[in-house]
C-alpha cells in the first residue's frame, strides 16, 4: 500500500475514526488495533513476510525479557549477539546472499577457477533493512542499560510493525517510540494539524517533485548512450531532487501520519541540501540512519576519541557500512566510500562540526560564501548519486564517460524540462522558507490568509502536476 | 477533535468542490470544436467533423494515415472520402474514433481498415496500445466509458464512476491550465494542413528521416494479442450495427523487413483467414513498391514518392474488386 495510492486515501481516514472513535477507550484496544491494522498495511504487500516480522519482534521480546532476569555479563552478551545474529542472519538471507554467491562466483573465474553461480530466486521482504535495526536497537538499548525491558508483548510487537514507519522508516530507537505505546493517546488540534500539514508537503514531495522528475530521469538513465551531455547532467541533478523529494516525501507522509494517531517520529530530514560541507549534509540526510550507525557503530568501535588513524578508520567503516545497508551492489559501496572520501578531509583538518546552525543575513537569504558551500556541497552530493541510481559500477563509468565526451548531436526524446525545473525551485523556495522548523508551513502561522493561500497553492500543485497515470513506488522500499 | 474535523471536512469539501468545477468545466471545454487543437493535432482533427456525409473513411495507425495520396484516391474511385487514421493509434482508439466519428452526425457508406501485424499486437509494438487520455473527456458517452473501464483497475472504476471529474486529475499533464490556455489563444487557428491533405499525412517531417539500413531489421515474431482482436471485432460490429460496409487492406511493406519477420506468411494466412470468416474482403496488395527501401524511409511507412503509385494500385484493385461484387 503506497502512501501516495487512493488505497492509503482511504485507508488512513479509516483508521483514524476507528482509532479515535470506537477503540480510544483503553491502551491495550488502541494498541491492538494498531497491530492489526499494521499487519494489514504489511499484507498488502506480501501477508507471507508477515511471519517474518512476527518472528523478528518475537525474538527481541524474548532476549529484552532475558536481558532484565540476568546479570551475568555472559549471559548477557550472548543474548545480544543471539538477537544481532538473528536478525542479520535474516537480512543477510534475504538482502545479500545472492550478492555473495555471485561476486564469489565471478572472483573465482577471474582467477581461472571454475564456478557455478547458483543464485536463490530470494524476494526482498519490503521494509526489513528498517525493521530490523529497529528491533536491533531495541536489544542493543537493553544491553547497555539505557531501558528497562517491556513485558508488554502487545506494545513492542506494535511498536516494530507500526505502519506509518514500518516499511522505510524513520529507523525508530525504542527509548523514544516504545515508551508512546506505554500510554493511552489523546488527540491535540495542534498533533492533528501537524499531521495534516507534513502529509500536504510529503505529498508534494512525492507525487509533483520526485515523480515528475524520475521520468526524465529513467529515460535519460535507461538510454544514456545516446543523450546529449545537457541531458546527462539536467537528469543527475533531477536525480537528486528525486530521491529527496522521494525519501524525505516519505518521511514526512509517515510523520504526519503517526502524528494523525498521536504519536512524535524522529525528523529524518533537515534540508540536507542546503548544507555547507558533507558532514553538515550528513546531519541532514536520512538522520535516523546515520545516528543510528553512529550510536551503534561508529562510537563502540572507538568513535573518534581513539587518535586519527582509528577515526579515519572508523569513518571508512560506517560509510562503507552505509552503502551496504542500501543494497547488496559495488555501486552502494563506492557510493559509500565515495562519502568517506568527502568527509575525511574535514574530519582530520577538525571541521566537521563547524557548521551546526543556520546563519543568515537580515534578509533571510544566505552569506555569498555560505551559498557557494551549499552549491559546492549539492555538486559533490549529486556526482556520488550517479553511483546510487547506476545499475553496475560499468554503467556509471560508461555515463560520465558519455559526459566527457564531445558533444554528439543525439539526444532522448524526454519530457519538457521547463516544468520539471520550475518545479524544483518552488520546492526549493518552500523548503528555504520552512528550513528551521520542525513541521512544514508553521512559519505561516501568525497570518491566516498565507497560511491558506500556501495550502491552497500547494494543493493546487499536487492536483495539477502531480504524476498519477503511472504511480511510483518509493525509491528506499528497495532498501 | 471537533474543530479538527470540522476544518479537515471544510478544506476536503472545498477540494472536491474546485475538483468537481474543473472536472465539469473540462467536459464541456475539451469537447468543443473551437478548442480541440485540430490545426495541428491529428487525432483532434479527426473529431472536428460534425454532420457531414462521405463514400468511404480510411481507419487505422500511421500505416493507414500515411498511405494514400487522399485526393487522389477520391479522384479515381469518384467518391468523397476522409482520412481518420492516426499515427501510434490501435483498434482501440479506432474503434473509439469511428463510434464518436459517427456519434458527430456523420455520413458514412464505406470503411477502409488497415489491418496488419502491428495493429493486432499493440501492446508489444505501440508506446501505449490506447491513448486514454484522447478519450476521458467522452466520458459520458457509454462505448468510451465502457473502453476506459475496460483498461483500468477495479478500484480505479469505481472511483471514476463515483466522482468522474477525478480522471481530469489522473490525467493532468493532457487537461491541465496551460492546456486550456493554449487551446483558448488558438481558437482562431481554424486552417489545418490536414483539411488540404483530407486527412492524409503531411509529409514534409517525415520526409527528413534518413533511410533505415536494411540490416538494422532484428529477428521478429508476432502473434496476434487478443485484446486487439475483440477490438477489431468491435469495429466491424461497429460498422454492421450503422449498415457500414467494410474492406480491410494492408500496407506495403519493404520485402527484406518482411523477411526479418519469421512467421510472417503464417500470421497474414491467419488475418486473412479471420476476414474472410467474417465476410471481409482483405487487399494485401503486394507490389513492385515493396521492392525499393526508396519508396520507404523505413519498412513499413511510405515515402511522399510511393503514396501516389500505391493510391493508383489501390484505386485499382478496389474497382476491380467491386466490378466482381457486382456482377449477378
Amino acid at each position: 500500500m503506497l502512501f501516495n495510492s487512493l488505497t492509503y486515501a482511504f485507508f488512513l481516514p479509516v483508521v483514524f475514526v476507528i482509532y479515535w472513535f470506537y477503540v480510544n477507550k483503553n491502551l491495550q484496544l488502541q494498541n491492538f488495533f494498531l497491530l492489526a491494522v499494521s499487519y494489514v498495511f504489511y499484507a498488502w504487500w506480501d501477508w507471507r513476510f508477515l511471519t517474518l516480522i512476527i518472528f523478528s519482534s518475537a525474538i527481541d521480546y524474548f532476549c529484552g525479557i532475558q536481558l532484565g532476569k540476568t546479570d551475568d555479563p555472559a549471559n548477557r552478551k550472548m543474548l545480544l549477539w543471539f538477537s544481532i545474529l538473528i536478525n542479520i542472519g535474516f537480512l543477510f538471507f534475504f538482502k545479500y546472499f545472492n550478492f555473495f554467491v555471485d561476486s564469489f562466483a565471478e572472483l573465482s573465474q577471474a582467477i581461472g577457477f571454475q564456478a557455478n553461480k547458483s543464485s536463490l530466486k530470494i524476494i526482498l521482504p519490503v521494509g526489513i533493512s528498517f525493521y530490523t535495526f529497529q528491533t536491533m536497537s531495541y536489544t542493543i538499548d537493553v544491553y547497555r542499560r539505557k531501558m528497562e525491558p517491556t513485558s508488554d508483548a502487545l506494545a513492542f510487537f506494535t511498536y516494530v510493525a507500526f505502519f506509518p514507519q514500518l516499511v522505510a522508516g524513520p529507523i525508530e530507537r525504542a527509548i523514544n517510540l516504545l515508551p508512546q505505546f506505554f500510554s493511552k493517546r489523546i488527540f491535540t488540534y495542534e498533533a492533528g494539524v501537524q499531521g495534516m500539514r507534513l502529509i500536504l508537503w510529503g505529498l508534494f514531495k512525492k507525487v509533483v517533485v520526485a515523480d515528475n522528475c524520475a521520468v526524465y530521469v529513467d529515460t535519460v538513465f535507461g538510454s544514456y548512450s545516446d543523450a546529449s551531455r545537457v541531458q546527462l547532467l539536467l537528469a543527475l541533478v533531477l536525480f537528486a531532487f528525486q530521491i529527496y523529494g522521494d525519501f524525505s516525501g516519505y518521511s514526512d507522509i509517515a510523520k504526519g501520519s503517526a502524528r494523525l494517531l498521536g504519536f512524535d517520529l524522529m525528523t529524518n530530514f533537515r534540508t540536507p541540501y542546503f548544507s555547507r560541507d558533507i558532514a553538515e549534509f550528513w546531519r541532514r540526510w536520512h538522520i535516523s540512519l546515520s545516528s543510528w550507525f553512529k550510536d551503534y557503530l561508529y562510537i563502540p568501535l572507538g568513535g573518534s576519541k581513539e587518535g586519527k588513524t582509528k577515526a579515519v578508520r572508523n569513518t571508512l567503516i560506517i560509510f562503507l557500512v552505509s552503502g551496504f545497508w542500501h543494497g547488496a551492489n559495488w555501486t552502494f559501496l563506492f557510493w559509500g566510500f565515495l562519502h568517506a572520501l568527502y568527509f575525511l578531509p574535514l574530519l582530520l583538518s577538525n571541521t566537521h562540526r563547524v557548521h551546526l546552525e543556520f546563519r543568515e543575513t537580515k534578509y533571510g537569504l544566505p552569506t555569498l560564501k555560505e551559498f557557494s558551500q551549499m552549491v559546492f556541497t549539492f555538486v559533490l552530493v549529486t556526482f556520488s548519486w550517479l553511483f546510487f541510481r547506476a545499475n553496475s559500477m560499468t554503467a556509471a563509468f560508461h555515463y560520465l564517460a558519455s559526459i566527457a565526451t564531445p558533444a554528439r548531436g543525439v539526444r532522448v526524446e524526454t519530457v519538457g524540462t521547463t516544468l520539471l525545473i520550475a518545479l524544483c525551485f518552488i520546492q526549493v523556495i518552500f523548503e528555504w522558507i520552512f528550513r528551521k522548523e520542525i513541521v512544514p508551513f508553521t512559519n505561516f502561522e501568525s497570518s491566516k490568509p498565507l497560511r491558506y493561500g500556501a495550502y491552497l497553492a500547494v494543493g493546487f500543485l499536487i492536483i495539477s502536476y502531480g504524476a498519477y497515470v503511472n504511480p511510483q513506488s518509493f525509491i528506499y522500499f528497495q532498501f | 477533535m471537533r474543530d479538527f474535523l470540522r476544518h479537515t471536512l471544510l478544506w476536503i469539501i472545498i477540494l472536491m468542490a474546485c475538483i468537481y468545477a474543473y472536472g465539469q468545466f473540462c467536459d464541456w471545454f475539451f469537447t468543443q470544436p473551437q478548442f480541440l487543437d485540430f490545426a495541428i493535432n491529428k487525432r483532434a482533427w479527426n473529431l472536428k467533423h460534425k454532420k457531414q456525409s462521405y463514400d468511404f473513411v480510411v481507419l487505422g495507425n500511421s500505416r493507414a494515415y500515411g498511405v494514400f495520396d487522399m485526393r487522389l484516391l477520391c479522384e479515381r474511385l469518384d467518391k468523397n472520402g476522409i482520412n481518420i487514421g492516426a499515427g501510434g493509434s490501435s483498434f482501440i482508439d479506432n474503434y473509439l474514433t469511428l463510434n464518436l466519428f459517427l456519434k458527430n452526425g456523420n455520413k458514412v457508406k464505406e470503411v477502409f481498415l488497415q489491418v496488419d501485424l502491428w495493429s493486432l499486437n499493440s501492446r508489444t509494438w505501440l508506446t501505449e496500445s490506447f491513448h486514454k487520455y484522447h478519450f476521458v473527456q467522452y466520458w459520458k458517452d457509454p462505448i468510451v466509458r465502457q473502453t476506459l473501464n475496460d483498461f483500468s483497475g477495479i478500484r480505479e472504476v469505481k472511483v471514476f464512476t463515483l466522482f468522474p471529474e477525478l480522471r481530469y486529475i489522473k490525467f493532468n499533464k493532457y487537461f491541465s491550465f496551460k492546456e486550456i490556455v493554449r487551446r483558448y489563444s488558438n481558437r482562431n487557428k481554424i486552417h489545418s494542413p490536414f483539411d488540404f491533405t483530407l486527412g492524409g499525412v503531411v509529409a514534409q517531417s517525415l520526409e527528413k528521416q534518413p533511410i533505415m539500413e536494411y540490416t538494422q531489421y532484428k529477428k521478429m515474431i508476432f502473434k496476434i494479442d487478443e485484446k486487439d482482436l475483440f477490438y477489431l471485432k468491435n469495429i466491424i460490429l461497429l460498422c454492421k450495427l450503422n449498415n457500414i460496409k467494410l474492406t480491410a487492406f494492408k500496407a506495403p511493406e519493404f520485402n527484406t523487413f518482411k523477411e526479418s519477420i519469421i512467421n510472417y506468411d503464417e500470421i497474414y494466412n491467419n488475418i486473412n483467414d479471420l476476414l474472410y470468416d467474417w465476410d471481409i474482403p482483405y487487399h494485401q496488395l503486394n507490389s513492385e513498391i515493396d521492392n525499393n527501401i526508396e519508396n520507404f524511409y523505413e519498412g513499413g511507412h511510405l515515402r511522399n514518392q510511393a503514396l501516389i503509385p500505391f493510391t493508383e494500385l489501390f484505386a485499382i484493385e478496389y474497382v476491380r474488386y467491386s466490378s466482381q461484387e457486382d456482377k449477378p
